[in-house]
């Protein structure tokens, strides 16, 4: 106890400006909140893709998944077919903007609802000057970091006619990273197919073509460690996937919630957090 | 159509403890771990399993004693002959042990915080780098970078300047002054930052440094990962969430 005293003495004597931390000024300015933006507690915007197909508890797009407050924000016109297939000029601008929106607005770092739009990850970074978590394939990567020598990384995904060595390498990753499409076992995916005028979607079906996938993955490629999910709409099925492969799944639930708990690190408590001033930029 | 079953209600078995997916490989030490430090079960929002190697200090680290790298492998592996799918270690200096835990043990394996690094600087808009906040600059070498995949030339700051952290985890001290640690932290996030500008995120090393990292975000007004972002990711693939009905449905049971 003596000695924490005598240190204690020591440090009072050290000049405010360079080791006065927030439990120093506790009670001066605690209570003080700074601002800067129009929303506050959704760190995360999530820039959407205009969709009618369901999206359940786990999809991106569905906002009972977030264990944390998000930001959505549509941006109209920018179809699946239009974005991904026909890959018209204007909607990288229109994502930027809707991005630069979010940003504004009071998110602090984005993602997309697609997994093909590691297309657009440096020019949204660049263009609305936060971190970008675009695609879940910028995962495969790290995930390959972690896995035992010997092991690679496989991608399952919604559309293998879309996802080419150029989505792949826009991620990081190698370009012949093994990818089996979910739409070769079935007529589940992707669920951007399903017609606007009558939008339901088999989720037992979507689940059961998942797992089809699974099994080719790693039965072409017995190399596979673990797999990481493309599309935004497939985490409802990870859990399944991961027991029925046995294998870890990573997919852009994993991904945001790590995201996330960068630009809102974890508030332990008492001891280690003392009353602050309130800041979120 | 996945049809239910009789059989679904069938559970499978194989090692000894389940439910806890993550294996945390800990030093030696007496030191207080307060929430938010790793090696504090009250951190995890998931159960862990806890694994001391006996006579592994600070210094056996810094030594880079190889017995004590043989003990790590060995209690890597009773972790996971006990029930663990991934193994993690209490020190982010053990991004050297990254491959041969990996190798020896048969699962993934997220050694160190530092591996984090590459990952975070993909995200960040161009001209931005991440940057590490250490326990000691000298410690750090450009070994534990690399082996974690990132740049030798990424800008480091370290507590070694302070006056408290580095003291109760280097004299192994029963008590500590949480506050005076804390502004040891937030010290070396402004020296970082002042010295790199182009710091656009910052991943702190040491598993002690996790219950500050909300307040060093909050100072320097950048995102900051720990171990503790980390290994929440880690273990989001190691067992996926459960997001209940209708995307999934009753099966059988896998620990």
């Amino acid at each position: 106890m003596e000695t924490i005293a005598m240190r204690k003495r020591d440090l009072e004597g050290r000049p405010a400006a360079s080791g006065g931390g927030p439990a120093d000024q506790a009670g001066l300015y605690s209570r003080r909140a700074h601002g800067g933006k129009t929303i506050y507690g959704a760190r995360v915007g999530i820039l959407m893709l205009d969709t009618y197909f369901p999206r359940v508890p786990g999809d991106l797009g569905n906002a009972t998944t977030w264990p944390f407050p998000v930001l959505f924000k549509v941006v109209q016109g920018a179809s699946p077919k239009r974005t991904n297939a026909e890959r018209e000029a204007w909607i990288i601008d229109a994502f930027v903007e809707a991005g630069q929106e979010l940003v504004a607005e009071g998110a602090d770092g984005l993602t997309t609802s697609c997994g093909f739009l590691s297309l657009f990850q440096d020019e949204l970074a660049a263009k609305c000057g936060v971190p970008v978590a675009a695609s879940s394939l910028m995962q495969v990567p790290f995930v390959e970091r972690i896995l035992p020598p010997g092991k690679r990384v496989g991608v399952i995904t919604a559309n293998t006619e879309i996802l080419g060595a150029e989505h792949l390498e826009a991620a990081g990753a190698s370009r012949d990273t093994p990818v089996v499409g979910a739409q070769e076992m079935g007529t589940a995916w992707p669920p951007s197919y399903i017609p606007r005028e009558d939008p339901k979607w088999d989720m037992a079906a979507a689940e059961a073509d998942l797992k089809a996938a699974g099994d080719k993955l790693v039965s072409q490629h017995p190399d596979i460690g673990a797999v990481v999910l493309e599309c935004t709409n497939m985490p409802p099925f990870a859990r399944s996937l991961s027991e029925h492969l046995r294998l870890p799944v990573y997919d852009v639930y994993s991904f945001i919630c790590w995201f996330h708990a960068g630009l809102a690190p974890r508030e332990f408590g008492h001891p280690g957090s003392a009353p602050r001033e309130y800041r979120e930029r | 159509m996945i049809q239910a079953t009789r059989h679904e209600r069938t559970a499978h078995g194989g090692m000894t403890v389940y439910g806890a997916r993550v294996g945390i490989l800990m030093l030696d030490t007496l030191f207080p771990r307060i929430p938010g430090d790793m090696c504090n079960a009250l951190t995890w929002p998931f159960p862990v399993l806890f694994k001391v190697v006996r006579n592994a200090t600070a210094a056996s680290v810094a030594e880079r004693s190889q017995s004590m790298r043989e003990d790590f492998m060995a209690a890597g592996e009773e972790l996971v002959a006990e029930g663990a799918d991934g193994i993690t270690t209490n020190v982010g200096y053990l991004s050297l042990f990254q491959d041969e835990l990996a190798a020896r043990c048969g699962v993934p394996v997220a050694a160190s915080s530092l591996m984090q690094i590459p990952f975070i600087e993909r995200l960040l808009p161009p001209g931005k780098r991440a940057g590490v906040v250490t326990f000691s600059t000298a410690t750090l070498g450009a070994d534990h970078l690399e082996a974690a995949g990132a740049r030798p030339d990424t800008p480091v700051a370290g507590t070694e300047n302070g006056v408290e952290f580095n003291r109760f985890i280097g004299d192994n001290d029963t008590r500590m002054d949480v506050a005076a640690a804390e502004r040891d932290l937030l010290d070396a996030g402004r020296d970082l930052v002042s010295r790199h500008p182009e710091v656009g995120a910052v991943i702190l090393e040491c598993t002690n440094m996790t219950p500050y990292a909300r307040a060093m975000s909050e100072a320097l007004a950048l995102p900051v990962y720990s171990i503790y972002s980390f290994v929440c990711w880690f273990h989001g693939g190691l067992a996926p969430r459960d997001f209940g009905h209708p995307g999934s449905a009753r099966r059988e049971w896998r620990g």
